[in-house]
């Protein structure tokens, strides 16, 4: 593009492409950074699940630590590593990342909660952490699919707080839930959030993409 | 019949001012990939604009490689809509 003077219907013309072209980008970066996260915390479900079949110790737990040990140098890499340096920021970006920073520190908070709780005997403090999992993170999700308009992160997300809620209200009724049932869920609410509409929407892109080659 | 702002009426300033309208800021390289212009010509624009107080630029490195990032002012923002007003005016919007 030349530094060169314009008629006003070309000007207008620029601005048109430029807005359209600015707007093309439903980030695949993102898409796969939340595939990522949602990838680790399934096979570390999977994972205590096995281990807890095999050998019921408190142990087991720490597994769950795998998810941010494994999953931030991997988003810090990818994030690195995507769009060859390219940046470009609009507000729903920077309302997302406030979103998922939040998210980050609240996870934090609540491991160290649910790991000093139980020392002094308080053993169902881990409902914490189902109520983290399930609800706030299923909320954000619907949140965040509200601000990028995608009703499958808001279907996600709401289908997550609705059985996070359930769970909360079984146990706060003393109704016995098997731990396998409780991580089941917890598996199913992870792909129904994020990758379930992960894999839809990028399907959409690859088929617009191609129609338009 | 109001007259078109010179500073924005060039393609490729244009150009750069659409984008910065539509994101909260935009890096060097994205910009030269949207408007699909030669690194050279885009920083003179770029600095042309800056140099205006349309937009801000901020260098930092990301890694080791240094980055330039772009955000559309509050001045370059009126000036930007002024100058789409007056275009209307010219093609009767």
């Amino acid at each position: 593009m030349e530094e060169k003077k314009i008629t006003p219907e070309e000007g207008m013309q620029v601005i048109t492409q430029m807005i359209e072209a600015s707007k093309q980008r439903m980030s695949m970066p993102n898409l796969r950074i939340s595939i990522i996260w949602a990838t680790l915390a399934i096979v570390t479900g999977f994972i205590v699940i096995a281990l807890n079949k095999v050998e019921n110790l408190p142990w087991v737990s720490l597994a769950w630590f795998a998810i941010p040990g494994v999953g931030l140098p991997m988003h810090i890499n990818l994030a690195n590593k995507f769009d060859n340096g390219k940046v470009v920021k609009t507000t729903i970006d920077n309302i997302n990342e406030g979103i998922w920073k939040a998210l980050g520190y609240i996870a934090i908070g609540v491991t160290v909660i649910c790991c000093l709780m139980p020392l002094d005997g308080y053993s169902k403090t881990w409902m914490l952490m189902v109520f983290y999992d399930l609800v706030v993170v299923g909320f954000a999700t619907a949140i965040q699919g509200i601000v990028i308009k995608q009703k499958y992160y808001i279907a996600g997300g709401g289908f997550s707080v609705i059985w996070g809620f359930a769970i909360v209200a079984l146990i706060i009724c003393d109704i016995p839930v098997s731990i396998d049932y409780i991580m089941v869920f917890y598996i199913q609410a992870f792909l129904v959030m994020f990758i379930v509409p992960a894999a839809i929407i990028r399907n959409k892109l690859n088929s617009r993409q191609k129609c338009k080659n | 019949m109001q007259e078109l702002n010179p500073l924005l009426h060039s393609q490729l300033r244009l150009a750069v001012m659409s984008i910065l309208m539509n994101v909260e800021e935009a890096d060097f390289v994205y910009l030269k990939e949207k408007t699909e212009s030669t690194a050279g010509n885009l920083s003179v624009q770029l600095d042309k604009l800056a140099s205006a107080g349309y937009i801000n630029i901020e260098k930092d490195m990301s890694g080791k490689r240094p980055r330039t990032i772009c955000s559309v002012s509050d001045i370059g923002r009126n000036a930007f809509i002024e100058y789409v007003e007056a275009l209307k005016s010219y093609i009767n919007i």
